[in-house]
């Protein structure tokens, strides 16, 4: 008997230590691993100012674009005619419009009024997220739609007649709740992120859990996702998403049938495949993991994280990429080929040429920052709430605006 | 929202003078609603109001129509009487003949004239600094804009104030080939006449007033700087450039008034909300910059909590929104020495979702020192609609006319003024 108790507790042991040297080894081999990975591409990254100055102040100014005062951390959406639009103006709540003319002017198109309804871009109340994919074009409609989780509605900014207008396309303005059908009889609660396919339907994330599309002059409801500890990937109404109110970015990824969900407090990036209805995690070690919560590189589902959660997801169809980060990290990173690693930007407190051009990619210095867009040269709209202004950055290789 | 005006008129008088009381308690007395100017060509688009007082009228100036793309905002201004009537209902154009768009229009008195100053941009960004003249009788003396600062690159943001002989136009500007802003001055006399142009070293967004021997400008993106500067514009201790008064305020839109003999007082918002409340309470703070140019030394800047948690007020501030707070106070403040008091006046907004700020109201208090006199804010403008970009002037004797953009529902803004008043008759 005493042999039996003797040979068990071995065995025991055995498999236990064995279990826990497996996982001291994988934690060993993770933690070995360099918390930040150079792409082979960084060196021949190279930034310039886009918009703002850093010395001329916070009043909104019209004019050249890389010195008038005012631009904030911006949402972006560069247009296919070349010029590029910024949603700007307060921390939480873009009110303003602007766009910047391939000549590099910048102009206000739309804000300083207060009217919700369809009308004039300058008489309308402009409200942009700051968090989300909240402003993007397209060129199916030649339309600029935005969203913000104060306003239920979808609208649009487009220029008829040499006039911006502002038109509601999905939701009442002055109505929440959620309702699906036609498009302006819908209610929406809380829009935080759009996404637009290239023959113009519209993905909105809606109230943190709510995926919405609008198409053909409709109103649907794609997934209710439901919340949970963990990011249970399977069909869209079981895969749990767990979304902040400082969260909630959504973009389309290589094709229509693919949307990237930055799954902010599960640390994780999710790949929606519409065709299938399926969710995947595609980057983010879980929750206990020595990397977790670390802006780590690495192979993405082993030894990548993100600091604070996943607050961004913008896809790059120029360099077939995932740019990708959490809300507080110093650096650009973008997830390919089955790895994150870190393309732009560096940890540290050191002054950098802000209001520069050509600027190397490892001297960028932008803290709580983001990719905000990307335009179809490959270049790279950088934000950032440390402060005000727009970058782009770009291969060196590639054309230069 | 609830109308507060009943709060505003605590006794009403049989010498109500332009609907306001003349024997209401010691408080700031709030007159009714002045719209200026409905049928300008801006079709129902004004902005940026500036005010000044002399020779018996109040001078105001905006911004008529819309100044984005495709738009052709002008520069507008009308008298307004002590008594709160408009002289001018159809406005006076200030350069209506002018290509580009015009914004940012700033006045002041000095001599016998008012002198305008505004920011023009033309040939598709070049922006200067252009100003002219008008009498108290609302005579435009200059057809043609008188030129401040006109060179090649950016000439903007122009503030104006008197030493009440000549005037003292400050801006910032971005000259061809430059890397970065810097500050300019030049002073302007009642005839017209521009001295040479000297540097500040007051940028961005100056802001400046006179206060019996010398100017100080205000200014900075995240901390709010001062600098004395001399009736010429040249600063008057070099040493003394770039001297913080105010540190860590997000877009900061202070505004400065000048106290005879006393200095000045600076009144200037704090944080915005925040999910985190990292960024602490939200307040409109009272800074008085002495003679010399420096910080009281007397004020205690450090914030307190209670054992609570909760933010307190300090003695300096006019207004608080902490964690959890309904309304917040944030944004463009205006004030002026009315002859007793610093009055202050700044936008409250409501706070949405935790951390948007909507729908702003005004409030008023007089400030003694650096404490507010009025301990409770003082409603001006607290309809549903917005009411945002106060200034204020006085006629003296404790009487002041305030104006605002006041955004209609509709999406239409029109410059509204109120006579206020703060001492009996």
């Amino acid at each position: 008997m005493q042999h039996v108790l003797h040979t068990s507790l071995f065995l025991v042991l055995l498999i236990t230590g064995g279990a826990a040297w497996t996982w001291a080894q994988e934690k060993g081999n993770a933690q070995d691993s360099p918390e930040m990975m150079l792409d082979p591409t960084t060196r021949q990254w190279r930034v310039d100012r886009f918009a703002g100055n850093s010395t001329a102040g916070s009043v909104a100014m019209q004019g050249p674009a890389r010195e008038v005062g005012g631009i904030t951390r911006c949402a972006v959406a560069p247009a296919s005619d070349g010029s590029v639009f910024l949603a700007t103006g307060r921390k939480w709540a873009h009110d303003r419009i602007v766009r910047v003319t391939p000549d590099g002017q910048l102009h206000l198109i739309a804000g300083g009024g207060s009217n919700l309804s369809d009308g004039p871009a300058s008489r309308a109340r402009i409200l942009v997220g700051t968090r989300g994919n909240s402003l993007i074009y397209s060129p199916s409609d030649q339309s600029l739609y935005f969203v913000h989780t104060v306003v239920p509605a979808v609208r649009r900014l487009r220029k008829q007649k040499g006039q911006w207008l502002v038109e509601a396309v999905a939701g009442n303005p002055l109505q929440a709740g959620h309702a699906d059908g036609a498009a302006k009889k819908a209610l929406l609660t809380e829009p935080m992120s759009i996404a637009v396919t290239s023959t113009g339907t519209i993905y909105l994330l809606d109230d943190r859990r709510h995926l919405r599309k609008i198409e053909d002059g409709r109103v649907t409801t794609v997934a209710s996702f439901p919340g949970g500890p963990k990011p249970l990937d399977g069909p869209l109404n079981e895969a749990a998403m767990a979304i902040t109110d400082m969260s909630g970015h959504i973009t389309l990824g290589k094709n229509d049938d693919t949307l990237y969900v930055a799954d902010h407090w599960h640390f994780a990036v999710r790949k929606i495949d519409l065709r299938s209805g399926t969710v995947t995690t595609v980057a983010g070690v879980p929750k206990g993991h020595a990397r977790f919560n670390k802006s780590a590189d690495g192979s993405a589902l082993t030894q990548a994280s993100f600091n604070s959660g996943c607050a961004y997801v913008q896809w790059d169809p120029v360099h077939r990429a995932l740019w990708c980060g959490g809300p507080d990290e110093h650096r650009f990173r973008w997830l390919k080929d089955g790895s994150v690693r870190t393309v732009i930007g560096r940890r540290g407190n050191r002054r950098w040429p802000r209001d520069s051009l050509g600027v190397a990619a490892d001297a960028v210095q932008l803290v709580w920052s983001n990719v905000a867009a990307v335009d179809a040269e490959g270049g790279i709209y950088l934000v950032a709430a440390s402060e005000g202004g727009v970058w782009r950055a770009s291969l060196s290789k590639e054309e230069k605006r | 929202m609830i109308r507060l005006l009943v709060l505003v008129f605590p006794v009403v008088s049989s010498v109500a003078l332009a609907g306001i009381s003349a024997e209401a308690d010691d408080t700031i007395e709030v007159g009714p609603e002045i719209r200026l100017s409905e049928n300008g060509p801006g079709e129902g688009i004004q902005h940026a109001p500036h005010v000044a007082f002399g020779d018996g009228v109040y001078l105001v100036v905006w911004q008529e129509g819309w100044h984005g793309e495709g738009g052709r905002s002008r520069i507008y201004a009308a008298r307004i009487s002590p008594e709160g009537k408009v002289l001018d209902p159809d406005g006076i154009a200030i350069l209506a003949a002018g290509a580009g768009i015009q914004e940012y229009p700033r006045v002041a008195f000095g001599g016998d004239v008012f002198l305008v100053a505004w920011q023009e941009l033309h040939n598709e960004g070049d922006a200067d600094v252009l100003a002219a003249r008008v009498t108290p009788k609302g005579k435009l003396l200059d057809v043609k804009p008188i030129s401040i600062a006109v060179g090649p690159g950016t000439q903007a943001l122009p503030d104006v104030a008197s030493d009440s002989r000549d005037f003292l136009v400050v801006w910032q500007s971005f000259d061809a080939g430059a890397a970065a802003f810097r500050g300019y001055g030049v002073r302007v006399s009642p005839a017209g006449k521009v001295a040479e142009v000297v540097e500040t070293g007051a940028f961005p967004q100056p802001r400046i007033n006179w206060s019996g021997d010398a100017y100080l400008a205000i200014y900075g993106d995240r901390h709010v700087t001062s600098v004395k500067l001399d009736r010429n514009g040249r600063p008057i201790n070099p040493s003394k450039w770039g001297h913080e008064v105010i540190r860590n305020v997000r877009q900061p839109r202070p505004s400065i008034a000048g106290v005879p003999k006393k200095g000045w007082l600076v009144v200037v918002h704090r944080s915005v909300p925040d999910y985190w409340g990292w960024g602490g309470p939200g307040g409109m703070r009272c800074y008085r910059v002495t003679p010399e140019g420096e910080l009281d030394p007397s004020l205690e800047p450090h914030l307190k909590r209670d054992r609570a948690g909760n933010w307190g007020r300090l003695p300096h501030w006019l207004d608080l929104g902490g964690r959890g707070a309904t309304t917040w106070p944030w944004g463009q403040s205006a004030c002026c020495w009315d002859g007793r008091h610093v009055v202050a006046i700044w936008p409250r907004h409501h706070v949405v979702k935790k951390v948007m700020l909507a729908n702003a109201d005004l409030y008023a208090a007089r400030v003694g020192g650096w404490e507010p006199v009025d301990k409770e804010p003082v409603p001006v403008a607290t309809d549903p609609t917005e009411e945002q970009m106060p200034a204020l002037a006085t006629s003296g004797n404790g009487r002041l006319f305030c104006v605002y953009e006041k955004h209609e529902l509709d999406g239409r803004v029109f410059i509204t003024g109120r006579v206020l008043r703060t001492t009996r008759e």
